[in-house]
């Protein structure tokens, strides 16, 4: 997030797109009731009619992988009408008039058959958001998981920046991460094409800083996840290690993750349960738990929060940090990390935004990345004043929509979204050990509109069958008015109903992420 | 009874609380913690329930191999180790590991560990095919 989670409650306007607030990001969602409470607009896009939008002064019914073609259409409307920030443009940014070039022929009308959002609707939607002071964006996962997820983060870019609704309070672009520390664990970089703090390898400062402090190392580009599954495949990749995570339920294409674990020839999971992963282990390791283990964690909001430990370690098992340290002593390097605090004291050697973070720092209050020294308060809000970029000022980019990814066909008329639902979690390794959170939501389910469902003859709490190109599952019948027509809904915590066995593989040219909220599929009762 | 702050561990907004536990190590409930920058006292469903699978019968509580039959056995740490640094060892290489062994890490690892998963790929491992799942 470039601001803070306490100023979605001063805000004027929140534009909600591609994301569940109320049943994924609970406490912020309690932030957009207090903001409406104090008189904001509430203005959501999403397929699906969401809990958000029983309060919502606009609604977009956006049919899903079709975001970049709906915020373009909007930043044609705001130059149209005249209602950007010339200011802001003049002063702060570069490109603007290529940027301008792109979307001139994106106009409402050349939206409207593409994204099913009425050309008027999208007009509103300009122009409230360019004519709101404090207008914050939301997002997640419903623009992040598809082909064109880095050209739909930059469009909102370009819309925030045209109408300088950012780096002041209550403005911004405003991811929600999921999982506890996505933002952490990006930001500690186990990426591939990253060191930590999001060095590049192949900068030479990089090689230079690290290499004081650890010798010699990998500096390279590495490969993504979908990547090193095909190495198996080819039979290159020889090992893995898999820490903390479930890829059999969580990635695209269950049959094709499973063949390649099948496959490979060594394979190590660390995890605190015996996972759908961990069943094609060699060997797998107990970890403990959060409740059992010191740490930190950065949220959404880039804050770093310490998490104590409450109980000893639950059997023999092992916070995943001691093991680490154990089996990098027995790989032969010289290394020992008596406590958490000590790894942090090396962050803060390699890590310039995390510098002055230190576990003696932050006992009472969370502090914000980026935070350079010892002595700086934390960063709350980004972009004050100049961008991060080289020169500070903002680009502009050219982000050209185009179908692609996933089509639906005659054989496969429907489109699939995935998502979660309150109670559970994730794969529901842990939530579904938790019978108060399970019983609520004890199965997988398939959303499905009234029409639909009559016209394929589909009843209420009925099974019936998906299938895409790639499987088949089954599950329940859950029939609603709340989802477009030709769009189905489901979850994908549960192991009998693994909505991945479904999902593809188109991924997003440039970050690689996989297109999981568009499948094709046909939908028919399960006899 | 001891009353131990935390942070919640299941999603990004990173609410506040208070786990209380019996002298004999029982998790006895949660508290949310009332100044909490983010979340003011309030918690949702995970939050409130979520410690419950900690003592879950199911959990991991020895390092497993597997038997010839395919089945997994309980095993020391010792023995688990030795047997993981033979595996990752035969399988590298040369001087770069980058395609023959890969890594991925975990959005619910500490950054502490996120960090030295990170240090552990390149510099142990010698590879620098390292992700994790925020890419789903
Ligand atoms: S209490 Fe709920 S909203 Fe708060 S961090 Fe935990 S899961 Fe997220």
């Amino acid at each position: 997030m470039t601001n803070t989670i306490e100023e979605i409650g001063d805000a004027d306007l929140i534009f909600v797109i591609g994301s569940n607030t109320t049943e994924q990001h609970p406490l912020v969602a309690t932030r957009i009731f207090e903001a409406l409470d104090k008189g904001a607009k509430l203005y959501v896009a999403d397929p699906r009619r969401i809990r958000l939008t029983d309060f919502a002064h606009g609604y977009a019914p956006i049919e899903p992988g079709t975001n970049l073609a709906m915020i373009n259409a909007m930043i044609h409307v705001i130059i149209e009408e005249g209602l950007q920030d010339q200011k802001f443009i003049d002063e702060r940014t570069n490109s603007y008039d290529i940027m301008k070039a792109s979307v001139a022929d994106c106009t409402p009308e050349w939206a409207e058959p593409i994204t099913k959002v009425p050309a008027e609707t999208i007009r509103d939607f300009a122009r409230t958001y360019a004519t709101s002071d404090k207008a914050m964006i939301l997002y997640t996962m419903g623009v992040t998981q598809h082909v064109t997820a880095t050209r739909s983060i930059c469009a909102l870019a370009n819309l925030a920046m045209l109408t300088g609704h950012v780096g002041r309070p209550s403005t911004g672009i405003n991811p929600l991460r999921g999982q506890n520390n996505v933002q952490g664990s990006g930001d500690m970089a186990t990426l591939p094409d990253y060191l930590p703090g999001y060095q590049r390898p192949e900068w030479p400062t990089t090689w230079e800083r690290f290499s004081k402090a650890w010798g010699d190392f990998s500096c390279l580009r590495g490969k993504v996840m979908s990547e090193m599954f095909d190495l198996i495949d080819e039979g290159k990749m020889k090992a893995m290690y898999i820490v903390g995570e479930n890829p059999v339920l969580s990635d695209p294409d269950q049959n094709h993750t499973i063949h390649a674990l099948k496959k490979l020839p060594f394979l190590v999971v660390q995890d605190l349960f015996l996972t759908e992963t961990a069943e094609y282990a060699d060997i797998v390791l107990p970890a403990s738990s959060w409740l059992e283990k010191d740490g930190t964690y950065t949220n959404t909001e880039r804050r770093v929060q310490l998490i104590r430990k409450v109980i000893e370690p639950v059997g023999n098992s092992k916070p995943d940090w001691i093991i680490l340290n154990e089996l990098m002593q027995r790989m032969g390097l010289d290394v020992d990390y008596k406590s958490t605090s000590e790894i942090m004291d090396e962050i803060n050697l390699l890590v310039p935004t995390y510098a002055g973070i230190t576990h003696e720092r932050i006992q009472e209050v969370g502090i914000q990345w980026p935070c350079p020294d010892k002595n700086h308060p934390g960063t709350p809000i980004l972009h004050v004043g100049q961008f991060r970029r080289q020169g500070g000022k903002g680009l502009f980019t050219i982000n050209n929509f185009e179908r692609e990814g996933e089509r639906t066909s005659e054989e496969f008329p429907f489109i699939m979204t995935t998502g979660r639902v309150t109670h559970q979690y994730h794969t529901g390794t842990m939530t579904r050990k938790v019978w108060t959170l399970h019983r609520e939501y004890p199965h997988g389910f398939v959303e499905i509109n009234v029409k639909d469902a009559e016209a394929l003859g589909i009843k209420e709490h009925q099974m019936v069958r998906v299938t895409s190109a790639r499987g088949s599952i089954t599950a329940m019948a859950a029939i609603t008015d709340r989802i477009n027509e030709k769009t189905i809904f489901m979850p994908f915590h549960f192991a009998e109903s693994p909505v991945n066995r479904l999902t593809g593989q188109h991924l997003d040219p440039l970050i690689k992420i996989p297109e999981l909220k568009v499948t094709a599929v046909r939908i028919e009762v399960e006899k | 009874m001891k009353r131990l702050e935390t942070t919640c561990g299941y999603c990004g907004c990173g609410c506040g609380i208070y786990v209380n536990v019996a002298d004999d190590g029982t998790l006895l409930g949660i508290t949310p913690s009332y100044n909490h920058v983010v979340s003011q006292g309030k918690l949702c469903s995970k939050g409130w329930h979520g410690f419950g699978f900690v003592r879950d019968s199911r959990r991991l509580v020895n390092p497993l191999v597997r038997n010839e039959d395919g089945s997994f056995r309980e095993t020391t740490w010792e023995d688990a180790y030795d047997r993981v640094v033979a595996g990752f060892k035969a399988a590298m290489t040369g001087e770069d590991n980058t395609e023959s062994i890969g890594m991925l890490s975990s959005a619910r690892c500490t950054n502490e560990e996120n960090f030295l998963m990170a240090k552990f790929a390149r510099k142990a491992l010698r590879t620098s095919s390292i992700d994790h799942c925020a890419r789903l």
